[in-house]
């Protein structure tokens, strides 16, 4: 055996440590490899994709991410693996190993593992970079996918990149081996644990940050947002600390304390081991469960902008398409026919129309201080649009009476009262209208409009000529969010004068769309690799303290435990581990999107509540993958 | 002296070994009958098939062919829960190597098959001051098993073993990784067990020294039975009588020499 070969057994007999590791190492391989490619696109170089530079950008300060969340990774992953082989390096040394060999072992090893995680990782980022060029190209919006093409400096700066980052750590590996001691190497695993201790400070601190953070949180407003951001989280996040290494063995002391609880079947063992086991991987929950929080409040924000926008722009645009017209059959802007039938050539289908007739008329009204130039519209014509819209209720108008409708949502400011009488004049005769209040919201395309009962808005119609009426058009179509390219076709057709009359929902929904669910998709990737890695951290935790947990599992057994009741020891005892950090992540997201939600007014809940909950399914299944290999190596 | 058997086990065989392989007899046709109150010890040079009978006895392995019965139940007949259930509820056992769970103090420890078995904290508490006396560790019960030494985490294991007042009490090698002072400590424990309590106790061993405080002894070689001897009222000379067997015996009994220092 060589010496090269004994470092590949190695590897492969610990395999069951390392796979988790391996793997976790090349997605962040991949998902580098893979923002590297799209950086380095001639196309996106050349500036020939719109919106290609801002991803680029964005994706070089992911990659610096990457590449630092991936060296700290590594880092923690090695010096834990050569801590896991104390004894086995003691035996080698026993029989004869010299320090430079040992160091010579782990380098190997390290570069072996770093060699291959790099090459599996550019295989399958090569794999799959067609796919993500599809992606990215159908989020900016293109008509042509992004082409496909050899990465040849992104392969070059990726195998560069992790060359360096596995040099630097096997150097430090390196140095961390050649430090151990014989005689240190060889008792390690069999040293007692100490019972964890806890000092009252340190618990009191860890709730009283925890505490004062979420009550700033709770409390933020817009005004204080800026300067209050980064206290809050330092705050948190150093309870946190404090709740994992403090106040974790605190709770257990006190579920110790209760004998009922405690004596009460398999609780006893798994409370005992879980003080040591909590203790032990402190730093691990710790980390997790501040990935865990940021990758749910990063992503619950992204998702509240891009779905507050679009629910923005459903209220602020009732139609895909508005159009405004002077005269009942000018066609000034654009014949509803033309339209109608260009969209059906660009296969756009529509959902419904609408068409409705205002009468002009010029109100007084006294809180704005200045005369209007308004329509009138009809209440039968109103609740039609109002059935189709979320928020808008219908209405029930008196003869003579009248509503006033503002066109913004969530304006805390009446112009007009109920009972108070607005005088306007229509073709020059001046009238009274007792209104009815003011109401809030779009129905069609124009700003402020009056709402009457269906008989005085015929009889106000008849004394109107058909040239002055005002027309207001509307398409709603099915795919509104991918119709820019068709609506932009029909805009040509409009007469530059008109412009201003003919407005799109889609083209402003368009352009915000592709450069926040850009972000979103690039968040999404370093979120699944902070994931990712977090549940390797775990995996790999569990199984260095394999071998002292079966010793006394199996003890157990000999003495009468049954298989279900180990089956719920160590289901207990990894469902905390793999649950905890998830829970005390998703309170601390909480917290943080009730602050959102303080500042933008949105609806936060349901959004981040749907990212919680895929978040909580893919840890159900690293669980469920964990207990299960685990439970299959304890019981032989 | 005895009465009805707690123990009773016929005609034992046990091979090792598949079709393929060539096969191996660890243990053939042994009759055994443990009856309440006693204390047997049984020895026999390395690879004599010791250990597989008490594993067997203790209901972790199964016979090939025979028949076991402990207090009337048959354990081969049970099912793997069950079987579970009875070795908790009808066996204690004592191990060489203590099977201590470090994360537990020495009282949770004892607890530890009553806690199994859902007692009352009351009962549990008087049943451990009771068993803690007898063995001479009710100082020790707050104390984590890394503080304590090696023979009073075997008399703490004693007391796990015994907690539950089971049918019958299993020792393997219960001195082997002890010094011969906590040796002695240990060995007068489990006699006092024996003399006050009424334990019926089965201890395998290397030790002619622990062996010395059984009351009967049976030597086994190669799988089956040799000899037996009882103690008369002098443990000297029983320990000599178990040397003289032992040279007779043959084979060798140094494995466990290396784990006393």
């Amino acid at each position: 055996m060589t010496f090269r070969k004994l470092a590949i057994n190695n590897v492969i007999g610990n395999k069951d440590k390392y796979i988790s590791f391996f793997l976790s190492s090349v997605f962040s391989v991949m998902v580098f490899f893979v923002y590297a490619s799209v950086i380095f696109h001639p196309g996106i170089h050349a500036g020939q994709i719109m919106g290609g530079q801002a991803v680029a950008l964005a994706m070089v300060a992911c990659e610096i991410i990457i590449l630092i969340f991936s060296f700290f990774f590594v880092l923690y992953s090695c010096s834990a693996f050569l801590k896991s082989r104390k004894k086995e390096f003691g035996l080698f040394t026993l029989f004869g190993f010299t320090k430079g060999q040992l160091r010579k072992m782990v380098m190997y090893e390290n570069m072996l593992i770093g060699l291959f995680s790099t090459a599996s990782g550019i295989g399958l980022g090569l794999l799959f970079n067609k796919l993500f060029f599809m992606l990215v190209s159908d989020l900016i919006g293109l008509a042509q996918p992004i082409s496909f093409y050899w990465p040849a400096e992104a392969i070059m700066l990726t195998i560069a990149g992790y060359f360096t980052l596995f040099l630097l750590i096997t150097l430090i590996s390196m140095h961390q081996a050649g430090k151990l001691e014989i005689r240190e190497l060889l008792i390690a695993s069999r040293q007692p644990k100490r019972l964890p201790k806890f000092s009252v400070w340190l618990v009191l601190l860890s709730l009283v940050t925890i505490g004062y953070g979420y009550w700033l949180a709770y409390t933020l407003d817009m005004r204080q947002m800026l300067v209050l951001i980064l206290p809050i989280t330092g705050l948190v996040v150093l309870g946190t600390y404090f709740l994992f290494t403090q106040s974790s063995i605190v709770i257990l002391k006190l579920l110790q304390s209760s004998k009922k609880f405690y004596y009460n079947r398999t609780n006893m063992i798994i409370i005992s081991q879980m003080m040591f086991k909590l203790k032990d991987n402190a730093l691990v929950l710790f980390l997790v469960s501040v990935l865990c929080a940021v990758v749910l409040t990063s992503s619950g924000f992204l998702n509240v902008l891009l779905n507050g926008t679009k629910t923005q722009m459903l209220e602020r645009y009732p139609q895909t398409i508005g159009i405004h017209e002077v005269g009942l059959e000018s066609h000034r802007v654009i014949d509803p026919d033309v339209v109608r039938q260009m969209l059906k050539d660009n296969g756009e289908e529509i959902r419904y129309e609408t068409k409705v007739i205002g009468i002009p008329i010029k109100a007084t009204v006294p809180a704005m201080m200045r005369t209007v130039d308004t329509v009138v519209i009809a209440q039968s014509d109103y609740n039609a649009l109002a059935s189709r819209m979320d928020k808008i209720e219908p209405v029930d108008i008196a003869y003579g009476h009248a509503c006033f409708l503002y066109p913004i949502y969530g304006m805390n400011r009446q112009f007009v009262h109920p009972g108070e009488q607005i005088s306007y004049t229509l073709e020059g005769q001046s009238m009274l209208f007792k209104m009815n209040g003011q109401l809030e919201g779009f129905v069609v395309q124009t700003s402020t409009i009056f709402i009457v009962n269906d008989k005085q808005y015929a009889e106000m119609a008849v004394q109107v000529p058909d040239g002055s009426k005002h027309v207001f058009y509307g398409f709603e179509l099915k795919n509104w969010e991918k119709a820019t390219e068709s609506i932009e076709k029909i805009a040509q057709q409009v007469p530059d004068a008109h412009k201003t009359d003919f407005v799109s929902r889609s083209k402003e929904y368009a352009g915000f769309r592709q450069i926040s669910s850009l972000f979103f998709f690039i968040a999404v990737f370093v979120s699944i690799l902070f994931f990712v890695a977090s549940g390797s951290l775990l995996f790999f935790k569990l199984f260095t303290e394999l071998e002292e947990d079966r010793q006394q599992l199996q003890a157990l057994r000999r003495i009468g435990l049954t298989r279900s009741e180990m089956s719920r020891i160590v289901t207990a005892q990894i469902a905390t581990l793999f649950y905890l950090p998830c829970l005390v992540g998703g309170i601390h997201a909480a917290f943080a999107m009730k602050a959102t939600s303080n500042v933008i007014f949105a609806e936060v809940w349901l959004y981040s509540g749907i990212i919680y909950l895929v978040y909580l399914v893919m840890q159900t299944v690293y669980f469920l993958a964990a207990r299960n290999a685990y439970f299959k190596k304890i019981v032989i | 002296m005895e009465s009805q058997p707690v123990l009773k086990a016929e005609a034992i065989s046990k091979v090792y070994g598949t079709k393929k392989n060539l096969l191996y007899t660890a243990l053939d046709g042994i009759d055994l009958q443990v009856g309440k109150g006693e204390f047997v010890g049984i020895m026999g040079p390395s690879g004599s098939g010791k250990t597989s009978l008490l594993n067997i006895l203790a209901t972790i392995d199964k016979p090939t062919s025979g028949r076991v019965e402990i207090n009337g139940t048959q354990p081969t007949a049970l099912r793997e829960k069950e079987l579970a259930l009875f070795r908790r509820r009808e066996l204690g056992f004592i191990f060489q190597d203590f099977n201590l769970l470090d994360t537990l103090s020495v009282r949770d420890n004892i607890l530890l098959p009553l806690v199994l078995e859902k007692m009352h904290p009351a009962e549990l508490e008087q049943r451990l001051a009771q068993s803690a006396g007898l063995l001479k560790i009710t100082e020790l019960l707050d104390k984590r098993t890394y503080e304590i030494s090696g023979g009073q985490k075997q008399r703490t294991a004693i007391a796990r073993a015994m907690i539950h007042r089971p049918s019958i009490l299993l020792a393997d090698e219960l001195t082997g990784s002890l010094d011969s002072k906590a040796a002695k400590d240990v060995m007068e424990a489990l006699e006092q067990l024996n003399t006050e309590l009424g334990a019926t106790i089965l201890m395998v061993t290397h030790d002619p020294f622990a062996a010395s405080y059984c009351r009967r002894i049976i030597f086994i070689r190669d799988g089956r039975l040799f000899s037996e001897i009882r103690r008369g009222a002098n443990q000297n000379s029983f320990f000599q009588e178990i040397l003289d067997m032992l040279s007779v015996l043959g084979g060798s009994f140094n494995d466990i020499s290396q784990a006393r220092h």
